[in-house]
């Protein structure tokens, strides 16, 4: 950890005082030092995930970070914006998970054996062959002179056929919208069997019990005057959660700004559709999940349903018109105030990724959330029918 | 920059590896994210690398080729880092479920004798 962050220091103050002449020398010394910072939370990660679940997660955030520099020196903002906003949904939903895990003790009966520590040998061998092969054969194609005449073809044609001039979107949702389509429904088909599986979900018996916070907010809020249960919850982190909500709004406009600029510059559906995910999960986040549901009512399953028909229907949409199925068709539209808006059937299709990607983020992670919230519904009618 | 990318993408590589074939659910979750991140990067970098050549092209003008990066690669990897979302999700909630059924972590559903 500390070499990490001496590592980040480093390179960041670095950045600052270097003269353009020098870049180019000096470039690789930065990249170097932002994957050494990359290779200690990987290697960090692994080392910890057994007994230190939460410092592996936060490590494992750090090597998606890391991942996102990558993306964006090597001239992929698409990917850059679409691997940072997953990487927010990743971390909330293991933290969701971590709640049903068991408690781990540092020893572990049998874990010093001889037969277990032979086989973590074996198995640092296997890892390090793996890792040592693919760093070879990325090497040696990374050093090849590039020869794919297939991307030509694209790059010379997105703008005159596909009408975007962000070539990884005219890609997704123009030439290979069939994909994204196959894409999409692996996507839904994974949220509603989140959902289904969760819905007859048993967690072991010893996670149903009240966390140890919550004992000891009970505890505090019991011993006090004048506060009642759940008085310490309610004020927990009062301000972060006034600024989350003020966000609210922020955040769909970035999701529409992401959505609508998505066939000319970097965003698009997944990236959009994510965003708005993030949006519905920071009001989850900062307030008690019954106060947002009695306010906010999202439908998942019918958002999922909704992108699903709109993409399918707007690739039937060309039939019509006497063309293949997914034939797209674009033209610029003149908005007042806005100027020239682009508008390709395109970004309808567009509207169903976008929709899908929304209904199944929000249904995976509200499906995890309510766990905690009927347990707890549970526990407290056990509760009282043991007072009767 | 190739060496640093390839050794960077090998250390993922090995450490996804690593905690994959490790018996507890945790491992093998943050194992996956890991590989997932090395492979991502491997796809990424088969279109090789080019700084400041991101395909956004111009809107008027003939279109050179060669003054842009690769753009397969990106979208291939677009769509993966999604989809590497939700089979995350998928594989935490069946380790949740099958914890519940078993009451270990272990991913063979019982402990080693």
């Amino acid at each position: 950890m500390l070499i990490g962050l001496f590592c980040a220091t480093y390179s960041l103050w670095g950045a600052s005082r270097l003269t353009p002449a020098l870049m180019l020398d000096n470039a690789s010394v930065i990249f170097a030092l932002i994957w050494v910072v990359g290779a200690a939370c990987a290697v960090g990660a692994a080392w910890q995930a057994k007994y230190h679940r939460f410092a592996a997660l936060i490590l494992l955030g750090g090597a998606g970070l890391v991942t996102v520099v990558t993306f964006v020196w090597f001239s992929a903002p698409d990917l850059a914006v679409t691997q940072l906003l997953v990487e927010i949904v990743t971390t909330v939903l293991l933290l969701l998970g971590l709640r049903w895990l068991p408690k781990r003790r540092e020893e572990i009966s049998g874990d010093a054996l001889l037969r277990s520590r032979i086989r973590r040998r074996v198995d640092l061998v296997i890892a390090l062959c793996c890792g040592g092969g693919i760093a070879l054969i990325s090497y040696i194609v990374m050093t090849m002179a590039p020869g794919n005449l297939a991307s030509d073809w694209f790059l010379e044609h997105a703008y005159a056929e596909g009408g975007g001039t962000n070539v990884v979107n005219v890609i997704l949702v123009d030439f290979r919208g069939f994909d994204t389509f196959g894409e999409i429904a692996v996507l839904a088909i994974v949220g509603l069997t989140v959902f289904a599986l969760l819905r007859r979900f048993r967690p072991a018996m010893e996670s149903n019990e009240m966390t140890e916070q919550q004992r000891w907010q009970n505890a505090y809020d019991d011993a006090q005057d004048g506060r009642e249960r759940g008085d310490t919850v309610r004020d927990y982190l009062l301000v972060p959660g006034v600024i989350m909500q003020w966000m609210f709004p922020v955040i769909m406009v970035l999701a529409a700004q992401l959505f609508f600029r998505g066939h000319d510059l970097p965003g698009g559906g997944f990236a959009a559709g994510v965003a708005l995910a993030i949006a519905f999960l920071l009001q989850y986040l900062a307030a008690d999940v019954t106060w947002i549901e009695d306010r906010l009512r999202i439908l998942p399953v019918r958002w999922i349903g909704f992108g699903l028909l709109v993409a399918v229907g707007t690739g039937m949409g060309s039939w019509m018109f006497g063309y293949p199925f997914m034939t797209t068709y674009s033209q610029y539209v003149r908005v007042p105030l806005i100027g020239d808006v682009p508008a390709a059937s395109a970004l309808i299709f567009d509207l169903g990724v976008f929709a899908t990607v929304v209904g199944a983020v929000v249904l995976m992670l509200i499906a995890i959330a309510h766990q905690s919230l009927r347990w707890s519904r549970a526990r407290s009618a056990a509760e009282e029918k043991e007072d009767e | 920059m190739e060496l640093i990318l390839s050794l960077g993408i090998g250390i993922l590589v090995a450490s996804g590896t690593w905690l994959v074939m490790r018996p507890r659910s945790f491992q093998v979750i943050v194992g996956l994210c890991l590989l997932s991140y090395g492979v991502n990067l491997f796809i990424f970098s088969m279109g090789r690398l080019r700084t400041a050549a991101a395909p956004i092209l111009p809107k008027s003008g003939e279109i050179d080729p060669t003054a842009f990066t690769d753009p397969i690669p990106q979208a291939l990897v677009l769509t993966a880092i999604v989809i590497s979302f939700a089979t995350t999700a998928l594989f935490l909630v069946v380790l949740l479920a099958s914890r519940g059924f078993t009451g270990t972590d272990h991913v063979d559903g019982k402990e080693r004798q």
